[in-house]
């Protein structure tokens, strides 16, 4: 027998076929009903009460722990010491070292003549690659929404060439700008936007079943599916602890059952 | 066992039967001690299992079954009884025996991190227990 550890059946939520886990859950649940009504009668024979079933309900539920979904926050050069290092490119043809880093979210790369830099999927945030010309002019190689995809550049020039990154919605700016960066957790549903969910009389798509993957986000085998509405948000913050939050939501219709 | 097959991977299971009493002390009553009257009879059941998609073989009921008897309304022939054999799953036909017919009007799911999932199920007796 294959029992199904608690971290892997897990609740995502969101509108149709883009429905997330609830991040940082510690627990979850669903609930059927019936609502009986007490048929016996005058009619009935013996003392044994009669029951009939007049109708269903679901409901669910999730335990979290309170977070953003900031994966990291990278302000200013002088915010170095706390950043995460995130490989961002590697270059062929280099001597030394072959990767490159954004630590402070403007990383200036210079490449010698004939060199390839390619791009490595590591970030999700908007972002800009830029091509410095000179003189304060850029080439702007936008990348938008999403995970930065391979991309090379090869300066095919007899001089060194400066590649700038910028990450701001694609805006040029100098060598020694500053700017801010949040590369965010976009794989899961977080307290922020359960609660703009319930702010909004949110109908959403409830899926219940076992998870695998990074994290255990995948949906792999479906046990139930249905529509609710978040119906009570509760944070406690108790003192010397991590906060938490329960999550409750109230099915609307019928909770669909995989066969 | 629901139908005749035992729900599988319980870990739990209760019944319990309750008398409607009404107090039928009046005047006439000697003594200071109240009277009791049994009204009607009522019945019910639950059982708790680790969740699994498992197929519990024969004679076993998968937890997770019970989903359909319950939105179908089915009413279900449910007995208490002492088992052995294989799994513990061959009724014994014991003197703790009971049977009745029953409507599954709840279960519940829960998924705690880093712990085996459960689901409870209760069940509401309609009709004589025998």
């Amino acid at each position: 027998m294959t029992k199904i550890k608690g971290q892997n059946l897990r609740l995502s939520v969101g509108s149709r076929n883009a429905e997330k886990c609830i991040a940082a859950a510690q627990s979850c649940s669903v609930h059927l009903a019936a609502q009986v009504g007490d048929v016996t009668s005058k009619d009935s024979d013996g003392a044994w009460t009669e029951n009939e079933i007049l109708s269903f309900s679901w409901d669910a539920s999730v335990d979290a722990l309170t977070a953003d979904n900031t994966v990291a926050s990278i302000q200013t050069p002088s915010d170095s010491d706390d950043l995460t290092e995130v490989p961002l490119a590697s270059i062929e043809g280099a001597t030394g070292s072959s990767a490159y880093y954004i630590q402070n979210g403007l990383s200036s790369i210079t490449l010698r003549p004939n060199e390839t830099i390619t791009t490595q999927q590591h970030v999700q945030c908007p972002i800009a690659i830029l091509k410095h010309l000179g003189n304060s002019e850029y080439e702007e190689i936008v990348y938008n929404d999403g995970l930065l995809p391979e991309m090379t550049y090869t300066n095919k020039t007899d001089s060194d060439m400066t590649i700038a990154y910028a990450f701001a919605n694609a805006e040029l700016i100098e060598d020694d700008d500053t700017i801010d960066i949040t590369i965010t957790d976009n794989d899961a549903v977080f307290l922020d936007t359960l609660k703009g969910y319930m702010a909004s009389k949110t109908l959403l798509n409830v899926l219940f079943g076992v998870t695998v993957g990074t994290k255990n986000r995948s949906m792999d085998e479906m046990i139930a599916t249905g529509t609710a509405y978040i119906t009570d948000i509760n944070i406690t913050a108790a003192n010397r602890q991590n906060s938490t939050y329960s999550c409750q939501l109230t099915g609307v219709g019928e909770l669909n059952f995989s066969s | 066992m629901v139908g005749g097959k035992c729900i599988a991977y319980a870990t739990s299971c209760t019944f319990h039967v309750s008398a409607q009493t009404e107090d039928s002390s009046t005047k006439d009553s000697t003594g200071d001690w109240t009277e009791n009257e049994v009204m009607g009879l009522s019945w019910d059941a639950s059982t708790e299992s680790l969740v699994t998609l498992t197929d519990p073989g024969s004679n076993g009921e998968l937890p997770t079954d019970i989903f359909s008897a319950m939105v179908n309304k089915t009413l279900v022939t449910l007995t208490f009884d002492q088992t052995d054999g294989t799994n513990n799953r061959t009724a014994q036909n014991s003197a703790l025996k009971k049977t009745g017919t029953a409507y599954i009007n709840d279960i519940n799911v829960t998924a705690a991190n880093r712990q085996n999932s459960t689901i409870s199920a209760q069940f509401i007796g309609t009709g004589a227990l025998s």
